[in-house]
């Protein structure tokens, strides 16, 4: 398998294929991307904060009812994904740290181990949503649990399914963000000189993290 | 001469264009349509409200009607009406720049609001949707019509405002031409930044509000349904967590318009700048805290209600010290009176009557004899369109020269504001007596000794729909056929008078020098 | 105005020890998370769980996402976001748990 190409633009031919012409200069158009981003996730995270402000109104309401969902749900499930999602938020870090030091090659397989991870992280999730599937455990007016037949359990299994699902398509978005920054970086558009885009996609993959490790706890560990 | 409007031709070159100034035309015109689809509905309430009985609607369809108003009125025009227009065309203008931060993503925002628009008047009018613009739970979760596909385009029109949002704080951050500090902004500026600042904050819980109501009555999920353990009172704390700040995104650019319309008008420089910048901002802040004025009644706790009150009515101090401002940049000025300056004192008059209303209704112990009823109706419409509708068109009139490089004719532009006016103090101030008296509001009928009153506000509603009518006409004729306008026509010292009229694709010939500030008239030009 | 050099010299450029430091970190926090939920902590232990996660996005925000180093604007936005999260917690459970 070859080698990406590393592109030897020099400063004017890059400055000439980015620059916008609003921005004065390449150094003003980058921070306004990452800043920009910043300012979106924040939107993000609000979006996030109606459901976490429900999780906690029904736990109020519902105390013993959420402590035995919590228990019943997949903590060996839950936390593997807790370490996949955190290691792979060191892998896309490392890898922008790897374009900084002009070692294209070694930041692309950092960043196909971003993807290999968040690809993991689906394929757990899938397989802990089919175990609460066998289960009887469904969103909404669908649960079926035997086990635990009250509103408080079903509520508790209704907000589980919304916000991780919620998490996982966000997940996906992300994931379908670092396939095109990889690619970026193959053929050499992103690189030592500029990787502005690499860092502004890293943002979001660390807010999904983020909100994993927010979710974790509520919802396998505070039983 | 080429400017921004003939440098390029042909229908794509608008459709696909960056530059934020046809950005801003394409919303005028979504907006504009918005306004007449939403006033037609108004008039279609008011004529069935005529007479006490059912005279040619149904109270299924009179829900409906009443549903279609609010949603087109607040979530087409009255949110996006002045940033996504006057916003978009003069913020890039008034920090020096030639564009937005990020120009793509702001035809992005135009083309969200035109695609979540139509879904969702599809869905309205196909899907018989009765709700209230308020999509309350449980009924909003149980009911047959399409609400899980009105609130979708609803959500998507929401993306549109949270794109222009961080366009616009990017904007003001980076974007500054040389020079150019915070401290010397116009505080238009100010005002949009504030209100970028709410879109971004508050328009994802709404979206989260509704996308929760949508898989409630499409799957069941049940998060609201008492039925299966909710608490439908937790959709209206997510509901008005972002409809109480939406009502800030509402009226904050109409003070911004204000600003800049008092200083040009009367000649003078803000007697404080800092008041009413800072003033901007606190009234975005606190307008966070308070939503939960509009849940007294709902059955939430005594602890809350009593918070939200006190909460509220600090609003009220940062609106004063912007009124107390205008009113004392007014003296000693060298006034012209005009029909943007016209609208201006409409403004004071309406939009102090009805924030002092909302004072009142803030009295929690005062709001339960007045919630939901014609009171509350007054007292919003008062604000929104005594204030925001009356600003809007006053930064149509006052900005009109610069976008389109003609000049309105001024005796129609002052008959259709006096429409506006006073139609519109017929139309609503009978609808304090109404409600005080006990009229419900969303009711197709009421008892009989409410007539004349209903009658008295239908025929103010008239008039103010005429008063639109004549100064949009007006506009649209003057910018086909108006005296070509000279660069600046009013003697502003605002910097987007600087460029060209109209301006060039990327505003200004050369990168604009700041050298004075925008209002500094009692310095010589 | 920009937060790093504008020459991104990769001699300039530190080394990248404080990533796998925050790695580190977050792995440990993650164990110890993780272990504390074995012990009955009562009333308390959601909170340490939750003080914890807390701590640990902390991490990934000033050292992954860089926030350290970025400016005053930034962190502001980050801040002031965290606070309205919290506005809304705060408004609903005062409903919720005083009826």
């Amino acid at each position: 398998m070859s080698a990406p190409a590393t592109q030897h633009e020099t400063a004017d031919e890059t400055t000439v294929r980015r620059l916008g012409v609003q921005f004065s200069d390449l150094a003003k158009q980058d921070h306004a991307a990452r800043f920009g981003m910043w300012v979106f996730l924040a939107s993000e995270l609000l979006l996030f904060a109606g459901l976490f402000a429900l999780y906690v109104a029904y736990r109020i309401k519902y105390p013993q009812e959420f402590a035995d969902g919590v228990h019943h749900n997949a903590l060996a499930l839950g936390t593997t994904n807790t370490f996949v999602l955190i290691i792979s938020s060191f892998t896309i870090a490392y890898a922008i740290h790897m374009l900084r030091k002009d070692r294209p090659r070694v930041a692309f397989w950092l960043l196909i181990t971003t993807i290999a991870l968040g690809a993991l992280f689906l394929v757990f999730k899938g397989i802990e949503y089919s175990g609460h599937f066998a289960h009887g455990i469904f969103p909404g007016q669908l649960y079926a649990f035997a086990e635990m037949p009250t509103d408080g359990a079903r509520m508790f299994f209704t907000l589980y399914f919304f916000m991780t699902g919620l998490h996982a398509i966000h997940m996906i978005v992300g994931l379908g963000i670092v396939i095109w920054l990889a690619m970026r970086v193959w053929k050499g558009l992103a690189n030592a000189r500029y990787h502005t885009e690499v860092e502004v996609g890293a943002l979001y993959w660390h807010l999904v993290d983020g909100i994993w490790i927010f979710l974790w706890p509520l919802f396998y560990l505070t039983g | 001469m080429k400017n921004y409007l003939n440098a390029t031709h042909g229908l794509r070159s608008w459709l696909l264009t960056k530059d934020h100034k046809r950005i801003a035309v394409m919303f005028l015109i979504a907006v504009l349509i918005s306004l007449m689809l939403g006033g037609v509905f108004a008039m279609v309430l008011r004529l069935e409200l005529l007479t006490p009985g059912e005279s040619f609607l149904d109270a299924q369809t009179y829900n409906q009607m009443f549903t279609h108003h609010g949603v087109v009125m607040t979530f087409l025009f009255m949110i996006p009406g002045i940033p996504t227009v006057f916003g978009n065309f003069f913020l890039p203008m008034m920090v020096g720049a030639p564009d937005v931060a990020f120009p793509r993503l702001n035809l992005l925002s135009f083309y969200l609001l035109v695609v979540g628009a139509i879904i969702m008047l599809v869905a309205l009018w196909f899907g018989g949707v009765d709700t209230g613009w308020t999509f309350y739970t449980p009924y909003s979760t149980s009911s047959e019509s399409s609400v899980a596909l009105a609130v979708f385009g609803v959500f998507i029109v929401g993306f549109s405002s949270i794109v222009t949002g961080v366009n616009f704080i990017v904007t003001v951050h980076t974007l500054r031409a040389k020079n150019l500090g915070w401290l010397k902004l116009p505080l238009f500026v100010w005002a949009i930044y504030a209100t970028a600042i709410i879109q971004v904050l508050a328009t994802p819980v709404l979206g989260m509000s509704l996308l929760l109501v949508a898989v409630d009555h499409a799957w069941g999920f049940g998060i609201f349904d008492p039925a299966l353990g909710g608490d439908p009172i937790l959709f209206q704390h997510l509901f008005w967590f972002y409809s109480h700040p939406a009502v800030y995104i509402m009226i904050l650019p109409a003070m911004g318009v204000v600003s800049e319309i008092v200083c040009t008008f009367s000649h003078n420089r803000p007697a404080s700048y800092v008041l009413i910048a800072i003033s901007s901002l606190g009234i975005a802040f606190i307008g966070f805290l308070t939503w939960g004025h509009h849940m007294f009644v709902s059955g939430m706790s005594v602890f809350d209600a009593g918070a939200f009150g006190i909460l509220s009515m600090f609003v009220g101090i940062f609106s004063a010290i912007k009124v107390f401002t205008w009113t004392a940049t007014l003296r000693r000025g060298r006034i012209r009176f005009t029909a943007p300056l016209l609208y201006f004192f409409g403004f004071m008059f309406l939009f102090v009557f009805g924030g002092m209303t909302g004072i009142a209704v803030a009295t929690s112990s005062l709001d339960v004899h007045w919630h939901d009823t014609y009171f509350i109706v007054a007292h919003f419409h008062f604000i929104m369109v005594g204030g925001t509708l009356t600003m809007f068109l006053a930064a149509c009139h006052y900005w009109f020269p610069k976008m389109f490089g003609r000049m309105y004719h001024e005796g129609w532009a002052l008959v259709g504001a006096i429409g506006v006016i006073f139609g519109f103090i017929f139309a609503f101030t009978p609808q304090f007596l109404l409600g005080n008296w006990g009229m419900p509001r969303r009711y197709a009928t009421y008892p009989d000794q409410f007539q004349w009153l209903n009658v008295t506000s239908t025929a103010g509603a008239t008039i103010l729909g005429l008063g639109v009518l004549v100064s949009v006409v007006t506009l649209v004729y003057a910018a086909f056929r108006g005296p070509v306008a000279p660069r600046n026509p009013w003697g502003s010292r605002g910097y987007e008078w600087l460029a060209p009229t109209p301006p060039p694709v990327h505003n200004f010939d050369a990168p604009l020098e700041i050298k004075r500030g925008p209002y500094d008239y009692h310095q010589p030009e | 105005m920009h937060e790093r050099e504008a020459d991104d010299d990769p001699r300039h450029v530190g080394s990248g020890l404080k990533y796998v430091a925050a790695l580190v970190a977050l792995l440990l926090l993650t164990i110890l998370t993780f272990g504390l939920h074995f012990v009955h902590l009562g009333v308390a232990g959601p909170v340490v769980a939750l003080v914890i996660a807390g701590t640990k996005v902390a991490i990934v925000a000033l050292i992954f996402m860089e926030l350290r180093e970025s400016l005053a604007a930034t962190r502001m936005v980050a801040i002031v976001t965290v606070a309205f999260v919290a506005l809304l917690c705060f408004g609903i459970v005062g409903d919720i748990a005083w009826r």
